[in-house]
């Protein structure tokens, strides 16, 4: 393959010293650094880059911009990647992709010649009947049309997201957009300059907006340096505005990072897609846009043909032709779309080089190579009519179709901002107004089409981001452009079809207009009827003509027909950058490490991580068993740090506590602790823990793990309405704390701890104490969760650790050992302590989980009193009851059914195997009728069998508390 | 100022103990207000680098805070300044941090280069009077410090709040969301080097802390110790 490059300027992005070598569909090629997969291969000659989506067309590039989906190829680890956009790397490997055989021997290209067959809507009105085909089909047809292959091995890249913030961000880096920012940075507001190109100019980069283009590249340099020099201007290349939100929340991606940019004024100009004219073979490699063949000369110094054919429905056509007969291509002619001539300088500039104008003409059709890999001539007749040519044809042989069917703002970032798109019909092109505040339009986007307009829209568009900054008082004056660059109608049907509306799917004009015949009249439905639109590059070549078609066919205005929603993103998005470096906290205790050195097996808790037991998973029932038994015959340590713990400080704690927890608490003494159940405003129970008092005005209340800040939530809530001259403070991470339980615990203690009456009267059950461990400040309370003797001791976090390490160390002699959570979940289910959010659920009020103790029924009010009095006052339907069953029997699991005939009168909520009982033992929701001791129940078990277990009193282990009382 | 005492080998020999000492191994540890600080963790330290990029773990520092209706009173009586409004922080002469977290909440973080005791001790012998609560963020957050030019960027990866040097200047206080973690982040210069402080949920200290080191790593930082900070250096 050899490969030929034009002279400087020509090649803007290249480096003519530095050859890459890679390969695509299996054959190796060189190109340069700074080319495009797709420069690089067009540098070789080589233009079927891909397959269409249903025909299996042979595709080359349209836009070379990186906006259409005829360069989508496979890289090793990426499908659908943008030849067009996806830079060169020494090496790379490339893949066409949804072929058949191979790229250029595509079997699937047969296709083609069904297509009468495989009319629009084909298979909504195919596979719907006989019931099943789909079933049938579905296999072949995904098959079929897939697109590309994701690489299963894949290893995620590192993706990362940055907030930013400025002033003004302006979307575009043309001249509008560059003067633009260039304007506003003048009067010292930070600016940021987005651009999804990897050069600034836009169409100034490779666009001649005269005959010799020597001005156009002056001023691009001009702009260019005045942009680097201005310090308060941040340029980003490669970077996609991706979607506009609220108040100019704009995510712009750049490589693996999503930048989340805020602006006080954002100023769009995105400027407008060139479009293609509508013809049979539209399609072939070698027919591309005006604006393609001027992108491939100016910035990758790639001569596109040899000898080329322009097709233009307006004056930038002519510029195109004089550009490549000034690369050495010989251009065969100008087709101009326009009855009359605009632009005497450019005829004549043509005239000056031989170059032939047909006015008045369109190319019906574009004659191709075998197999359709290359367009080798067109077929071009005068236009007799809209739409209509007349049966005159001439003949030309070419190799190059260079054609501009006019522009379409690129709005879809005004219409995620809820820009308005209006269609002129003087103008045949679109517009866009009612933007919202502080969101401006500048350029061709805003429908300028000559370099002195769109700079001076550029000035006016920062002018009013200014006077909204407050730093300008000018009056932003309109700027307006008479221009018209758009043909009043290129689309010229064919008797054999094949003139495509839309190459993402395939679509053909008269698609568009049986869509409507079918009824599909909205064309909203065309859409999804047709699939136009929906293919990678989102509408942005078949927008405009589908709206003219559209309109046409249903008798109605083009601004009547109007356009498909627009929604983020703009360009393909990956998951990963929406995604992200995924931030997802976790919390450890003081003592996780010393859990880990252990070994113990951590298990969620919330957002906590908490050690479930200690040693090897697979040993885990003998562990927890092991564990569990050394509790009830010696000491262990837990860690329940995670346990929720909020100070209410005041001189109405007191109050404040007895109107949150349905216990009595005015009268608790300093120095107890007592159970604090809470309940919400519906009755039910939503969390328990103990207060403990520590002064007339100073409470200590712990909950469960998972309801600390729930209750702290509600506890501020509640005082925002009762007022009460409270402090209420959430402590959770700033006590680390365990539990010392068994027979022995105080003998651990008494090792410890000197300044703390450690004796059953001194420090009896339930009581509160103040001391120190070893130095450590503690606030110690005597508990019975596990059903032992036990002490919790709460300290300072920063002393958690240090406490573990002591404990451990003191407890050697009465080989203390820790315990984990699912062990203390036995040990307390053989106490029958329940654990909220457990064993009870979103319709338990105290009455059924066996907490009427817990509720003061004197006092005047706690949350939820009013609702827990009426359901308790209701005839009870189920209790939480305890059940037993042999050791050898199929053990429930938590959530089991309870049956009583056929009726489901509740569900296990918790069971486990307890050595300490010999048997299973297990608490369940049951039928009233069922609760009393000695009852029986019907749990369905795994495998749909029944289980018929005893009920029994609750305590199941030590009912007089004779042991947690030492 | 006192000189750190160099002689205390292991975070584990102080009962008190920063969340994540575990995540700066084979660092030089010196004494803080009766914890372990890193005084070094690698040879190459330097202030040029803490000037570049650099984070570090001041848990083990004093601090302390009151909070109600009468703690600006309070801070009043222990000689301290007060912020002139919410979500600022004022460095005192002695190098301690005031910050006001909102107008009845007062935090006073002690100079991680100089012992605290003193501090400590008039703070804890001034009981907290009625409508003035005392707060444990000695042991309820971590406290880090993001030092050097790059923070404003680092920042601007983890926390949706504007960190740039010309809104978030020395004394401004953010009470905002780091990495999905709760989080204060203060403006501030120690011994010349801007930094940002921030102090977080202490459960989360080991999460938060290596988010911010990944953060970092783009700009070439790393964590390190106060060495290169303290007034010989």
């Amino acid at each position: 393959m050899t490969s030929t490059r034009l002279p400087a300027p020509m090649g803007l992005l290249i480096d003519r010293d530095q050859p890459l070598g890679f390969e695509f569909a299996g054959q190796r090629y060189q190109g340069l650094a700074g080319d495009s997969v797709a420069s690089a291969l067009l540098a070789n000659q080589r233009w079927l880059l891909s397959r269409s989506f249903k025909y299996h067309r042979p595709r080359g590039p349209l836009t070379m911009a990186g906006q259409d989906a005829n360069t989508l190829v496979q890289l090793p680890d990426e499908p659908n990647a943008l030849a067009d956009r996806f830079p060169l790397t020494a090496g790379l490997r490339v893949e066409g992709q949804n072929y058949s055989g191979s790229l250029d021997n595509d079997r699937g290209a047969a296709l083609g010649l069904l297509g009468r067959f495989l009319p629009v809507g084909f298979y909504y009105r195919t596979f719907f009947r006989p019931l099943g085909v789909w079933d049938q089909w579905e296999k072949f047809i995904r098959k079929t049309a897939g697109l590309g292959h994701a690489d299963l091995n894949f290893k995620p890249q590192y993706h990362d997201k940055e907030y930013r913030f400025y002033d003004v961000v302006v979307v575009g880096a043309g001249p509008a957009g560059m003067q633009a920012a260039l304007t506003a940075a003048a009067a010292g507001v930070s600016v940021l300059l987005v651009e999804e190109q990897s050069l600034l100019g836009g169409a100034l980069s490779y666009h001649q907006f005269e005959a010799d283009g020597e001005s156009t590249r002056a001023q691009r340099e001009a702009l260019i340096t005045q942009v680097e020099n201005a310090p308060n201007i941040d340029v980003m290349l490669n970077a996609t505005c991706n979607g506009w939100f609220t108040d100019n929340y704009l995510p712009v991606i750049q490589g693996n990072r999503m930048h989340k940019v805020r602006a006080r004024e954002c100023i769009v100009a995105s400027g407008a897609y060139e479009q293609h004219v509508v013809f049979r073979n539209n399609d072939l490699p070698g027919i591309l846009l005006c604006s393609a063949a001027e992108r491939l000369m100016s910035w990758h110094a790639v001569k596109p043909g040899q000898r080329a054919v322009v097709l233009t429905g307006n004056d930038e056509g002519y510029s195109t032709a004089l550009m490549l007969h000034a690369q050495g291509v010989d251009v065969a002619a100008v087709v101009d779309l326009r009855p009359e001539l605009h632009n005497p300088v450019l005829a004549q500039a043509l005239a000056g080089q031989q170059i032939p104008l047909m006015q008045h003409s369109t190319v019906f059709e574009a004659l191709a190579t075998k197999g359709n890999k290359h367009i080798r001539g067109v077929d071009i007749r005068r236009i007799s009519g809209r739409g209509q040519v007349d049966s005159h044809s001439t003949l030309i042989d070419c190799d190059l179709l260079c054609m501009s069917g006019g522009y379409m703002p690129a709005y879809q970032l005004l219409c995620q901002a809820g820009a308005q798109l209006s269609y002129s019909d003087e103008r045949c092109a679109f517009s866009l107004s009612k933007l919202p505040d502080h969101l401006h339009i500048a350029g061709s986007v805003n429908g300028m089409h000559s370099l002195d307009k769109v700079l001076a829209d550029g000035v006016r568009a920062a002018t009013q981001a200014l006077v909204n900054l407050g730093l300008s008082d000018s009056v932003a004056e309109p700027v307006t452009c008479d221009r018209v660059v758009n043909p009043e109608w290129p689309i010229f049907p064919h008797p054999k079809g094949k003139e495509f509306v839309d190459f993402d799917e395939d679509l053909q004009a008269k698609d568009i207009v049986n869509a409507t015949k079918l009824g599909y009249r909205d064309i909203q439905l065309v859409k999804r009827f047709s699939t136009v639109g929906m293919g990678p590059s989102q509408g942005r070549h078949s927008a405009l003509p589908t709206a003219r078609l559209v309109a046409d066919a249903t008798d109605r205005t083009v601004t009547e027909t109007g356009v498909t929603t627009a929604r983020p993103p703009f360009h393909a998005e990956k998951l990963a950058h929406v995604a992200g470096r995924i931030f997802s906290p976790y919390r450890q205790t003081a003592m996780h490490h010393r859990h880990l050195e252990m070994g113990a097996q951590m298990m969620p808790a919330g957002s906590w991580q908490r050690p479930a037991y200690y040693g090897p998973a697979v040993e885990r029932d003998r562990r927890v068993q092991e564990e569990a038994q050394h509790v009830r015959s010696k000491v262990g340590v837990i860690d329940v740090s995670t346990l929720g713990g909020i100070e209410v400080r005041g001189p109405d704690a007191a109050e404040f506590m007895n109107r949150i927890y349905t216990f009595a608490f005015l009268k608790q003494p300093v120095g107890r602790t007592r159970y604090a159940v809470f309940t919400n405003e519906q009755g039910v129970v939503v969390d328990d823990g103990v207060a403990s008092r520590l002064a007339e005005d100073h409470f200590y209340v712990s909950t469960t793990t998972s309801g600390a800040d729930a209750v702290y939530r509600e506890m501020t809530r509640w005082n925002a309405q009762w007022r009460l001259d409270v402090d209420i403070y959430n402590v959770t991470s700033a006590y680390a704390a365990v539990n010392v339980a068994g027979p022995d615990a105080r003998k651990v203690m008494e090792q410890l701890v000197e300044d703390v009456d450690l004796s059953p009267e001194g420090f009896p059950y339930l009581a509160y104490r103040e001391g120190t461990i070893s130095g450590i400040p503690a606030r110690m309370m005597r508990v019975g969760f596990v059903g032992e003797l036990g002490y919790e001791i709460h300290v300072p976090s920063s002393y958690g650790e240090a406490l573990w390490d002591l404990l451990l160390e003191a407890g050697k002699p009465w080989q203390i050992r820790p315990f984990g959570v699912e062990s203390q979940r036995l040990l307390r289910l053989e106490k029958g302590h329940i654990i909220v959010s457990q064993d009870t659920d979103g319709m338990s009020h105290p009455g059924e989980v066996g907490l009427e103790w817990a509720v003061n029924r004197k006092k005047p009010f706690f949350v939820g009193c009013r609702s827990v009095d009426i359901m308790m006052s209701l005839p009870q339907k189920r209790q939480l009851v305890g059940f037993r069953l042999p050791a050898d029997s199929p053990r429930p699991k938590e959530g089991h059914l309870v049956l009583r005939g056929d009726d489901v009168t509740g569900n296990v909520t918790s069971c486990e195997y307890s050595s300490t009982m010999g048997g299973i033992i297990g608490m369940a929701y049951a039928a009233v009728q069922d609760a009393t001791p000695g009852s029986h129940i019907h749990i369905r078990v795994d495998g749909g069998k029944s289980v018929t277990a005893e009920v029994v009193s609750l305590p199941f282990y030590d009912a007089d508390n004779a042991r947690q009382e030492l | 100022m006192s000189q750190l005492k160099i002689d205390t080998p292991s975070p584990v020999v102080f009962s008190k103990r920063s969340p994540i000492y575990r995540q700066q191994a084979g660092a030089l540890f010196a004494e803080r207000d009766g914890a372990a600080i890193a005084l070094q963790v690698t040879d190459t330290e330097s202030r040029a680098q803490l000037q570049q990029s650099a984070l570090l773990d001041l848990s083990a520092t004093f601090r302390s805070g009151v909070r109600g209706r009468t703690a600006s009173q309070w801070l009043g009586q222990q000689q301290l300044p007060l912020p002139a409004q919410a979500n600022q922080s004022v460095t005192t002469r002695d190098g301690e941090l005031v910050l006001r977290l909102g107008n009845s909440e007062l935090w006073i973080l002690g100079n991680p280069l100089r012992d605290n005791s003193t501090l400590a001790k008039q703070l804890q012998s001034a009981p907290a009077s009625a409508g003035c609560y005392p707060l444990s963020c000695q042991h309820s957050h971590s406290w880090f410090v993001l030092s050097g030019e790059c923070r404003s960027a680092v920042m601007a990866k983890l926390c949706g709040v504007d960190m740039r040097e010309s809104v978030f200047g020395p004394g401004a206080l953010a009470m905002t969301s780091v990495a999905r973690v709760s989080a204060i982040v203060v403006s501030h210069e120690l011994q010349g080097v801007p930094v940002f402080s921030i102090l977080s949920d202490c459960t989360s200290a080991t999460y938060m802390w290596q988010a911010l080191l990944d953060a970092l790593q783009e700009f070439g930082g790393s964590d390190a110790g106060i060495a290169s900070l303290l007034p010989a250096n």
